[in-house]
């Protein structure tokens, strides 16, 4: 997969030149299943975007992690996709529907979960799967039920007894039993402890792997991903700052000490490291070993160096 | 249908057991002081005896009678038939208020609104079980408030009666369907209880208000002279009067406030020459009543319905959360 390296117009004025060499916009995919192209969404006149002109084709199949930090727009993004936001400019396709056209016809190919499991409390497991079969036509109920039956969620029990790992599970087998081709995940694990993160997030994989539905992940939790997902976007504030595999996410980067000397077209960013060493993310396509965290931590730092600079 | 009725009662638990209770105190209260009147026994001539004057008042007998009935009517009758005008609100917002404001708040609108795709299709289903409920309930309670206000008036005989107008009969389902589609209309709006809850509250309040205005006013444009018998004194006929016209014999009708004893001719008793007058009273009466029911319903249930209308098109166009 072709990898897009894109910062927001300011960051060009204020970094480094050699930035723009990096710059590579990503020819519309015929078979992006998700597609935001000048995507533009601003909250009230006079506010900053929470997404400013952004492009984005996300291929059918795999699972994509969109990564960023509180207030990077990925909630907005997937609201976009949902049809519960409108875009300011711009527009986003599901599938090659556009939810502000057709929103039904756009949901109809989305099975969503959000940061909140969003479930009844007053309702059992089995119930929200009844629910889930009386609104959605063609939901797999039996498959659903099958979901939860193994990883252990307790079907007659009033959600409002389980734990967030278990409603993140009702929420997860509701989405994967509408059998849509494409996943909309919005920080579902955010607030669930590792253990329970992790059985999510297997439980994701083995649930649409096979079926090669398309997930979008959204998540802040960096270390969670990469046994998971193929993809990564790394959404900064208002734009896409990488968007690539996660396999040219980590070859393609590496970590230098800051005072190392940098082809100023190789840096993405200085940034303090994990271990609180002033390091530089630099790119090295084919022979880097950056983690996933380097990858992310420095495209963030990119693009608030040039936040910085406005 | 049926499972996802049974969902839709179990989602909103608190509010329909609430409600059922509510009605079913309210009703059997009006039931149990309908049977309380009942039992009295009190002879209709006993308790307007103005309307038989060819019976002979017997007072030993009818006082304790007309006494018993009227502080019954007047205490208990009235506290419930006040409830009665209160019953259809509080009902009506209660199964409102938390139908889409609650889904809202609650972080559920985003899961079922993604399921269904259609927010039409998914309000209808969430819609129809609450409505079928508060209908229901409220015919209950429109039956027994009809009962007692049957009981309360036993000189009509049975027929229409403009006492306790707005508190009996399909009023209270009418009235019901507007505060429900207000407090679904302001959910879907705010997306918050408790601003829902207080806001709905408040325009209940206007409602009720606009209630007894509507009657008001309609009782002054619909009014009309209507032949009284002998022995009308503007009360206990079932009728609603704005007025009185005298007849004088040149053909002139004149008001309650005109000096009509300075007309009477010389040598001739005033008050005789009045009382003697055809005298007619202006407003509506009892014959009346169904018109002003449907007035009452079609009103009431046309706001209702316009509510509705605004809660659908909010929802299709509002953010989920």
């Amino acid at each position: 997969m072709p990898e897009t390296f894109r910062l927001p117009a300011s960051a060009h004025r204020v970094d480094d030149a050699s930035m723009d060499s990096a710059v590579s916009p990503r020819a519309p995919s015929p078979s992006a299943a998700l597609r935001a192209q000048g995507l533009t969404k601003r909250y009230g006149r006079g506010r900053r975007a929470a997404l400013d002109g952004i492009d984005l084709d996300i291929t059918t199949g795999g699972i994509t992690a969109l990564v960023g930090p509180n207030g990077a727009g990925k909630s907005t993004l997937i609201r976009c996709f949902m049809g519960f936001e409108r875009p300011t400019r711009g527009f986003v396709t599901v599938d090659g529907i556009d939810p502000a056209r057709d929103r039904p016809g756009a949901l109809a190919r989305i099975g969503y979960v959000g940061q909140e499991a969003g479930l009844y409390g007053r309702l059992t497991g089995d119930e929200h799967l009844e629910l889930a079969a009386g609104l959605r036509a063609g939901f797999d109920r039996a498959s659903a039920a099958d979901h939860l039956d193994g990883v252990g969620v307790p079907r007659s029990a009033r959600t409002a007894e389980l734990s967030g790992g278990q409603q993140a599970q009702i929420a997860l087998a509701m989405a994967l039993g509408t059998r849509a081709p494409v996943l909309l995940l919005d920080e579902p694990v955010a607030r669930l402890d590792p253990l329970a993160r992790n059985g999510f997030l297997t439980t994701l994989r083995d649930g649409v792997r096979a079926r090669g539905t398309t997930v979008l992940l959204a998540s802040h939790i960096i270390g969670d991903l990469e046994g998971v997902c193929d993809d990564v976007i790394v959404l900064a504030p208002a734009a896409v700052m990488f968007h690539g595999s996660l396999e040219t996410a980590r070859t393609g980067h590496a970590i230098v000490p800051a005072t190392d000397d940098v082809a100023p077209a190789d840096l993405v960013a200085s940034f303090t490291g994990l271990n609180g060493r002033r390091v530089s993310l630099v790119r090295r396509p084919g022979t880097g070993d950056a983690s996933l965290d380097d990858v992310v931590l420095g495209y963030l730092a990119a693009a608030n160096a040039s936040l910085g600079a406005e | 249908m049926l499972s996802r009725f049974r969902l839709a009662v179990r989602i909103q638990r608190f509010e329909v057991w609430s409600s059922v209770l509510l009605v079913a105190v309210v009703s059997v209260t009006a039931l149990i002081v309908r049977a309380r009147l009942d039992g009295v026994g009190a002879p209709v001539e006993c308790l307007t005896p103005w309307i038989f004057p060819d019976v002979a008042y017997d007072a030993t007998r009818c006082f304790p009678l007309m006494a018993a009935f009227f502080q019954i009517r007047d205490d208990e009758a009235g506290l419930v038939m006040t409830a009665m005008s209160v019953l259809p609100l509080v009902v009506g917002l209660l199964l409102g208020v938390g139908l889409v404001g609650g889904e809202i708040e609650g972080g559920t609108a985003p899961t079922v609104w993604a399921l269904a795709g259609s927010r039409r299709r998914w309000l209808i289903g969430r819609l129809v079980p609450m409505l079928v409920i508060l209908v229901a309930l409220l015919a209950v309670a429109a039956i027994a408030s009809d009962m007692l206000a049957a009981a309360k008036v036993p000189w009509q005989f049975g027929r229409p009666s403009f006492d306790d107008a707005g508190r009996h009969g399909p009023g209270v389902v009418a009235r019901g369907l507007a505060a429900f589609g207000l407090a679904l209309a302001v959910g879907a709006w705010s997306g918050r209880m408790l601003p829902t809850i207080l806001l709905s509250s408040l325009l209940a309040l206007f409602l009720a208000i606009g209630g007894y205005l509507l009657l008001e006013t309609w009782v002054d444009a619909t009014a009309h002279e209507i032949d009284v018998p002998s022995w009308f004194n503007g009360e206990y006929d079932g009728g609603r009067f704005i007025g009185q016209r005298y007849h004088l014999p040149d053909g002139r009708v004149v008001g309650n406030g005109f000096n009509l004893g300075a007309l009477a001719p010389p040598g001739v008793d005033p008050d005789a020459w009045v009382a003697s007058l055809k005298v007619t009273a202006i407003g509506v009466h009892a014959p009346d009543y169904p018109a002003w029911l449907l007035t009452e319903v079609a009103t009431f249930g046309a706001v209702g319905l316009a509510f509705l209308a605004a809660t659908f098109a909010i929802v299709e166009r509002r953010r989920p959360f």
